[in-house]
């Protein structure tokens, strides 16, 4: 069982009516306090799985900070860093890199943040979380350090087989790019013929639907937030 | 810690009460010096090149002198820096820093007024200088801060079209009146896009509209838009030429003049390169001194931004493509193309509690190709030319506010830290609530099981 949280006293609640119920939290989410009873939840044996350095965007988590993962790490709790978000999840290397300045993780228990942490949390780390024989071969190529900022991800495999490349990403980009333009001239192109066809039989003037807009896919201006189940 | 102090009556206790602190505080609780030099660092100015084993002089709040070679005075207070590297503090230059306390509590948050037109309204004016949000930025090496009202933040969408005036303070002070760098920078408009689909946090769900809906809503915008212009024109020639006794002062209008007059500029919201090209062109029509914000498909109209040399205040580069056609990784490519475009760029937050990541924007661009140097001048200097600051911050030059900051190494990368900090010349404390809750609960005993 995994259960969303923030505040201390939800937690401890939660673990109360876990022993007298008789059942094991296996990890607290988002647990932005969870520094504050590090002990406990050692104690109950659940990890907590936190933001590197969101707060204050809700009353609940005006009190988070980013010394959380570090400190429950130290006091033995199993820490793992989400993203909540889909944009956040592309630099999840990035904010495990937080745990070092805030609270002073070595590099090897920061990248446990991300890597091998997790997969404990959901019971699945005797197949991945760790380049090790027998393992699934899920692995991240960088380009640089993945703690540092500048690194880039080259290569994405999953079970062995490459579902990332960043240079044949790039490469394959200016044929993408061409078929784009085809598509929008044969859309353009037909557009226009179904005008002329509708005016010489002098119907109503129709406003080709290719001029309407995807909308975005991003959340814009509103950042990370809007985007996530907070 | 005057304020702790004068609440003390008794002078003895007074007096010892100071001693403890000069014995058992760090340097930025001691009486403030004015004089400080920095020295045994690496100095990057951002004026020209690094210096190595450079010597900073601060004196009266400015930076008095900067170089290799150059005298410490005898009345300064000196820090020693070795194996440390001197930057000017970063400078987020759209942030709610101030009007926005925590996101969701709607008290605490006050960045805009009801109205789609309310020129008059200066962000300065609302600026809770006691926040939070400050210490805690500034402890990440930015110092100062443009407050923006009416964009961005937690509740962005459905805002006015002109919201107000952008003010400019550092990050450290007790009012307003002491952190403010200037109070008027920029006029806030949210160029009126054609939205058929939008975000409704009320239901945090997306609504969509017919796009003749969306396109009779827009003109509508930009016809309003262009009327209170106008009429700011009208205003100006009645206060010179009119007659005193018919003239009626419109606070409104008033705060306009200087825009219409491209004295003060626009700082437009737009995002999408068919909004952007609506937007420069208004704004060529209407004589009006542009700096693009947001700017997500700056990429498709740099030659536009080019010609009419209009600089663009970037959005983080922690963002999804715009378009599920546009390549994944557009936003942190986008800096480096503008770059090489020669357009002049500086990178924000748009936000108040995500403002302390403004370096690893930068960083994560320099990943994707940005030059390393012009990443640091993309957080630290361009802003402040951009909006018009330049004389002020920005770089280590002497005259400017001596915002400045003492690192552990590169401030791009997310390790680092911020050795010292310096706004207005003063020594700053990095202390902040996030510290303060980490010393406290580490220091908790283990509980008895």
């Amino acid at each position: 069982m995994h259960s969303h949280c923030y505040r201390a006293d939800e937690i401890l609640m939660l673990i109360r009516v876990a022993n007298e119920f008789g059942f094991k939290i296996r990890t607290f989410q988002h647990v932005l306090e969870g520094y504050k009873i590090a002990d406990e939840i050692a104690a109950s044996g659940a990890g907590g799985s936190t933001f590197s350095d969101w707060w204050g965007y809700k009353m609940e988590a005006y009190d988070a900070i980013p010394y959380n993962a570090a400190l429950m790490t130290d006091r033995g709790v199993i820490v793992s860093v989400n993203s909540d978000d889909a944009e956040e999840a592309r630099h999840l290397n990035q904010e495990a890199a937080k745990s070092m300045k805030y609270g002073g993780l070595s590099a090897n228990d920061a990248l446990k943040l991300v890597t091998l942490n997790p997969a404990i949390q959901l019971g699945i780390d005797n197949r991945v979380g760790s380049i090790d024989v027998g393992k699934d071969a899920d692995l991240a190529i960088f380009n640089h350090d993945p703690l540092s900022v500048y690194a880039v991800v080259q290569k994405t495999l999953i079970d062995g087989r490459v579902y990332f490349d960043r240079q044949r990403d790039i490469d394959a980009r200016p044929a993408l790019e061409k078929e784009k333009q085809d598509l929008l001239a044969k859309e353009k192109k037909a557009a226009e013929e179904k005008k002329a066809e509708g005016k010489s039989e002098s119907k109503p003037e129709k406003k080709p639907d290719a001029k309407k807009k995807q909308p975005p896919t991003s959340q814009g201006n509103v950042g990370n937030i809007a985007g996530g189940g907070l | 810690m005057s304020r702790a102090i004068s609440v003390k009556s008794s002078s003895l206790q007074l007096i010892s009460f100071c001693l403890a602190l000069s014995l058992a505080f760090p340097l930025w609780s001691q009486p403030a010096a004015n004089v400080y030099a920095i020295k045994g660092a690496k100095v990057y100015t951002l004026a020209g090149p690094a210096i190595e084993n450079g010597i900073v002089v601060i004196r009266d709040g400015k930076i008095a002198a900067v170089g290799a070679n150059i005298a410490v005075p005898d009345d300064a207070q000196v820090i020693d820096a070795a194996g440390l590297e001197v930057y000017p503090g970063m400078f987020d230059p759209i942030t709610q820093i101030g009007l926005n306390e925590v996101g969701a509590v709607s008290a605490t948050v006050d960045t805009r007024e009801l109205g789609a037109f309310n020129p008059e309204l200066i962000a300065a004016t609302a600026v809770n200088s006691a926040t939070a949000h400050i210490p805690v930025t500034r402890a990440n090496g930015i110092t100062e801060v443009l407050a923006v009202p009416g964009i961005g933040g937690f509740d962005s969408e459905g805002g006015g079209v002109i919201t107000g005036q952008a003010s400019a303070f550092n990050l450290a002070g007790w009012t307003m009146d002491e952190m403010q760098i200037k109070r008027s920078v920029a006029m806030v408009i949210n160029w009126p896009s054609i939205q058929t689909r939008s975000f409704d946090f009320s239901t945090f769900s997306f609504k969509e509209k017919p796009y003749t809906e969306a396109k009779k809503e827009y003109d509508k915008s930009v016809t309003e838009l262009s009327d209170w212009l106008v009429r700011a024109r009208h205003y100006a020639q009645a206060k010179e030429k009119g007659s005193p006794d018919l003239f009626v002062r419109d606070l409104k209008l008033e705060a306009l003049v200087p825009v219409v007059e491209g004295k003060l500029p626009v700082l437009m919201v737009a995002d999408d390169a068919r909004d952007i090209r609506n937007a420069v062109d208004f704004c060529a029509k209407q004589n009006l001194k542009m700096i693009l914000a947001s700017g997500a498909e700056s990429w498709k109209v740099k030659d536009l931004l080019k010609e009419k040399k209009i600089p663009v205040i970037l959005g983080p580069t922690e963002r999804l493509p715009e378009r599920e056609d546009v390549p994944y990784d557009k936003p942190m490519t986008q800096p480096a193309e503008l770059n090489a475009a020669g357009i002049p760029f500086a990178f924000s937050s748009f936000g108040t509690s995500f403002s302390r990541r403004l370096p690893q924007y930068a960083g994560t661009a320099v990943g994707y190709g940005l030059p390393h140097d012009e990443a640091l001048k993309s957080v630290m200097l361009n802003a402040a030319q951009i909006l018009g600051l330049g004389d002020q911050v920005g770089a280590l030059e002497p005259g400017k506010l001596a915002n400045i900051i003492v690192t552990s190494g590169d401030p791009l990368e997310i390790q680092t830290q911020v050795r010292y900090l310096f706004i207005k010349g003063q020594l700053t404390s990095t202390d902040n609530r996030h510290r303060d809750l980490y010393e406290e609960y580490r220091k908790r005993p283990v509980p008895p099981r």
